[in-house]
């Protein structure tokens, strides 16, 4: 049998360790150059061996379990592995309802709205509807009843504090409502009926009159008698 | 009038016992920690090459094994599931480590260089060993590492992976067939000087 047909069963000898065939071992005796082939593949095995296990069997570090159990230590104390992504997410959220509220198209038909509209009056609104003068826009107070009345009626988000004056208007409508208040706002008269002032008391806006039912009263029948003379003198 | 209470029994035990619980798993941990520790770090050192970066990998594993250590049903099997998390954490470093190599490579002009006492301490047949490791398939490469690692017998890796003995002896023999070819020629060069 060639040499070659040799050289798989000797290199698988080799790899496994075990003990070569009979027939390997008799070829062996007969051929110098597969007993050297063999001889070269346990001196590979045996190097890769060695290198294995001293690539594999490295020294442990000193450090090493005791910052595992420090690990260990920090990882059961800490009050949640998701607390990070919670204080993430409750930061973006706050960072959302900031940009929202502060975006520049919502602050500029507030102050469209604001600019037309005079300067709030910071006194209480009787007191600014007594000292003003007839003709001037009560509008404070105007708008604080009108304000608080829609807030009965409806639930708005975002409103400003009480002693600002505040119109409803949606917010598509906003700006074209700013600019009639700005084209009207030397009429003055036109911006009082636009802004007209709501009664204080929101019950006077309610209040119908009861209604009064009068006592039905029954009346003989003479005076129809005696209205009727014609009548009386057919009769007789 | 009687007042009526609704009392949750097991919500009460819970809370009692949760602590104590607790206790018992970190005890139970850590007297797997001292067992199975060193061939975490061991299988990601053979993975790594590198002891700083197998620590790191094998703490990651045990935090992990850990963290989802009372979700283990069969305790026993802890070594096995161990090997395995650290296994594959070490080889996605390892690939992460070979992709930041080469854009170091392409991007700086002096990369760093290896010192004296790493040439010395690697053998160039050690080098050579080392590449071929990392070229041989995964489920290869794992059942070597751990025949190799503090003399685990065949009988015993197959315990490990839960794989059959006959399964594992094929693995390690195409391995070390694979790993002899790749070597066989650098072994002669070595052999001539």
């Amino acid at each position: 049998m060639p040499c070659q047909e040799y050289r798989e069963a000797l290199t698988e000898a080799a790899a496994t360790g075990s003990a070569p065939s009979r027939e390997l071992r008799s070829h062996f005796d007969v051929c110098e150059s597969c007993r050297a082939a063999f001889s070269e593949e346990l001196q590979l095995f045996a190097a890769i061996d060695t290198g294995l296990r001293a690539a594999a069997n490295a020294e442990l570090p000193p450090s090493y379990l005791p910052r595992v159990r420090a690990s260990l230590e920090n990882d059961s104390a800490s009050p949640g592995r998701w607390m990070p992504f919670l204080i993430f997410a409750a930061s973006a959220a706050i960072v959302l309802i900031v940009f929202i509220a502060a975006r520049p198209g919502h602050r500029r038909s507030n102050e469209l709205a604001r600019q037309a509209l005079p300067a709030p009056s910071r006194q209480k609104p009787e007191t600014s509807a007594q000292s003003e003068a007839p003709g001037a826009p009560r509008v404070a107070a105007s708008s604080r009843s009108y304000h608080a009345e829609a807030r009965r009626n409806s639930a708005p988000a975002n409103f400003a504090s009480p002693a600002q004056p505040e119109v409803l208007v949606p917010p598509e409508e906003r700006e074209a409502f700013a600019r009639f208040i700005g084209s009207q706002s030397e009429r003055n008269e036109v911006l009082v009926a636009v802004v007209a002032p709501a009664p204080d008391n929101a019950a006077a806006l309610l209040s119908v009159k009861p209604l009064e039912i009068l006592e039905l009263e029954v009346k003989p029948l003479e005076a129809t008698a005696g209205e009727d003379p014609d009548g009386a003198e057919e009769k007789q | 009038m009687q007042e009526l209470v609704l009392i949750q029994p097991g919500r009460t035990a819970e809370k009692e016992f949760a602590p104590e619980a607790a206790a018992a798993t970190r005890r139970e941990f850590e007297e797997r920690l001292l067992e199975c520790g060193p061939l975490a770090f061991r299988v990601a050192r053979g993975v790594l090459r590198n002891s700083a970066d197998a620590e790191d990998v094998a703490q990651e594993a045990l935090l992990r094994a850990y963290r989802r250590f009372e979700r283990l049903r069969d305790r026993t099997r802890f070594r096995a599931w161990l090997v395995r998390i650290a296994f594959r954490l070490a080889i996605d470093r390892a690939r992460s480590s070979k992709r930041r190599e080469v854009r170091e490579t392409l991007w700086s002009e002096s990369a760093p260089r290896p010192s004296t006492e790493d040439l010395a301490a690697t053998s160039e047949f050690q080098a050579h060993l080392n590449r071929a490791m990392d070229e041989l398939p995964e489920k290869h490469r794992l059942v070597l590492l751990l025949a190799a690692i503090e003399g685990h017998s065949v009988e015993e890796v197959a315990e490990m992976l839960g794989l059959p003995m006959g399964t594992v002896k094929s693995r390690l023999f195409f391995a070390r067939k694979q790993l002899a070819e790749k070597l066989r020629c650098h072994a002669k060069n070595i052999e001539k000087r």
